[in-house]
């Protein structure tokens, strides 16, 4: 005991009186045997193999494999983000195939509950009745006038449709205006009922309601033979009734004048 | 003058498969242990009992061993955990049994050949008191007066190995010392005494 103060110095001391005393009073040894025992277990050991500490390396190895696999699986759970312009194009992308998406399913669900609503009903089926009729008269034109086939470009279900053995032939009452106004009803006809193919049957004439009001009559016309082509009998019949009383004069397609005839009866 | 190789090296010697180190390492510090543990648990086959258990440990740890700190204080270190784990299982039974273990210890303290056998009864009454106020010291004060004495430890490493400051090492030591010197003391007065009584005595008889 290394004396630092007065107070260690003051104990050494009196240790050292009572240490004298002590050790001559003490000299209690452990047994001979036992001193065998133990130098013989130490001499057992020493022959041994020294154990090496493996639980070093061991830990560290452990760590080193869990490290890298979370490090790998992060890695495959989680792709770096990537730049900001990229993120920014691929929103306005996403966004876009969103908006198209969200429009084309808006008017599957608009389309969908028309065509499932009407063939219940007495009226559907009449309107349907009457839209086969208009195809037909259409195909009637078109056998005989190549001109009006070579305007319309027709649709694959329209052609479907012109094509099917169940088309009957034209009937007698079905009659063709006269070469000239034929003609002219051709060339009024054929751009506009391009332009109607083109355009989504039911989203079309939603949308052209709008423009209804100043719109040409054959297209007035036109519109009110698709409604009827898709079963919106309903939606057709008010139209018709609005044309009438802008145009009161202007003549019907045959099939259309029929459709009002049996409506009036 | 060669130094003598201290502790660690010797351990370290063992460690690496040299038993001789090992034996001169037990042989320094078998005594010390021994006592160490005989006056904390006061049986001798007890003492024996524990005293192995610590050197089966030490050998044990030999892979293991480092020079983090002395020898001596990793060494009584185990020792005082050994002697904590005996008392947990048995408590202790000082004041019953230490009489008949201090009685022969202090019976077997050996004395200059030519002493006269008053002076060799006085020296033995004298080593028996002290025993016998050594066992009756608090256990913490008598731990940390062993922890002195046998193993040589100071103040810090005596704190180190029961686990307490410095100042309170230092405290326990002290009072450990002052109730001892009170008690030799008390014992040189009354051996004076009877020194003089006996010098009356034996003018009284001349």
């Amino acid at each position: 005991m290394k004396p630092t103060s007065p107070e260690d110095r003051e104990l050494e001391a009196l240790a050292a009186d009572v240490s004298a005393r002590y050790r001559d009073a003490s000299d209690a040894q452990p047994p001979a045997h036992l001193d065998a025992a133990i130098l013989e277990a130490a001499r057992r050991q020493a022959s041994r193999p020294r154990k090496r500490n493996w639980h070093y390396p061991a830990s560290i190895a452990a760590m080193l494999v869990i490290g890298v696999s979370l490090a790998l699986l992060t890695s495959e759970l989680e792709d770096p983000l990537p730049p900001l312009d990229q993120v920014a194009g691929s929103r306005s992308g996403d966004a876009a195939r969103d908006t198209n998406a969200a429009l084309e399913s808006d008017s599957e669900r608009r389309a969908e509950p028309a065509a499932k609503a009407l063939p219940d009903t007495p009226e559907a089926q009449f309107g349907r009745d009457i839209g086969s009729r208009l195809s037909r008269e259409r195909v009637t034109r078109e056998q005989a006038e190549p001109e009006y086939r070579a305007a319309v470009p027709v649709s694959p279900e329209q052609s479907a449709g012109a094509a099917a053995p169940v088309a009957p032939p034209a009937p007698a009452a079905v009659q063709a205006p006269p070469p000239s106004e034929a003609g002219a009803l051709r060339k009024r006809e054929a751009p506009r009922d391009a332009e109607l193919q083109a355009q989504s049957s039911a989203e079309s004439v939603s949308d052209a309601a709008a423009a209804k009001e100043g719109a040409a009559p054959a297209d007035w016309v036109k519109r009110i033979e698709a409604l009827l082509r898709e079963g919106r009998t309903g939606e057709a019949e008010r139209e018709l009734a609005r044309f009438r009383q802008q145009h009161p004069d202007y003549p019907l397609p045959q099939g259309l004048r029929e459709w009002s005839d049996e409506l009036k009866r | 003058m060669n130094d003598p190789v201290p502790d660690e090296k010797l351990m370290l010697a063992y460690r690496d498969g040299d038993a001789r180190a090992f034996e001169a390492l037990y042989a320094r510090h078998r005594g010390g242990v021994f006592r160490y543990v005989l006056r904390q648990v006061g049986f001798r086959s007890a003492a024996e009992e524990v005293f192995q258990e610590i050197w089966t440990k030490i050998i044990a740890a030999r892979g293991r061993y480092r020079v983090d700190a002395r020898f001596a204080t990793f060494l009584y270190t185990v020792a005082h955990n050994c002697v904590v784990d005996h008392f947990r299982s048995r408590p202790p039974l000082h004041l019953v049994s230490f009489d008949g273990d201090a009685g022969d210890e202090a019976a077997a303290v050996p004395g200059p050949e030519q002493e006269q056998p008053e002076r060799i009864v006085a020296r033995r009454q004298s080593a028996q008191r002290l025993l016998r106020a050594l066992a009756l010291l608090p256990d913490e004060q008598r731990e940390a007066f062993l922890l002195h004495e046998e193993g040589e430890l100071t103040l810090e490493e005596i704190a180190g190995v029961t686990g307490v400051g410095r100042e309170t090492a230092k405290s326990r030591l002290r009072y450990a010392l002052v109730k001892l010197r009170q008690i030799l003391n008390e014992f040189d007065l009354r051996d004076s005494e009877l020194n003089v009584s006996g010098a009356g005595h034996e003018t009284d008889v001349a």
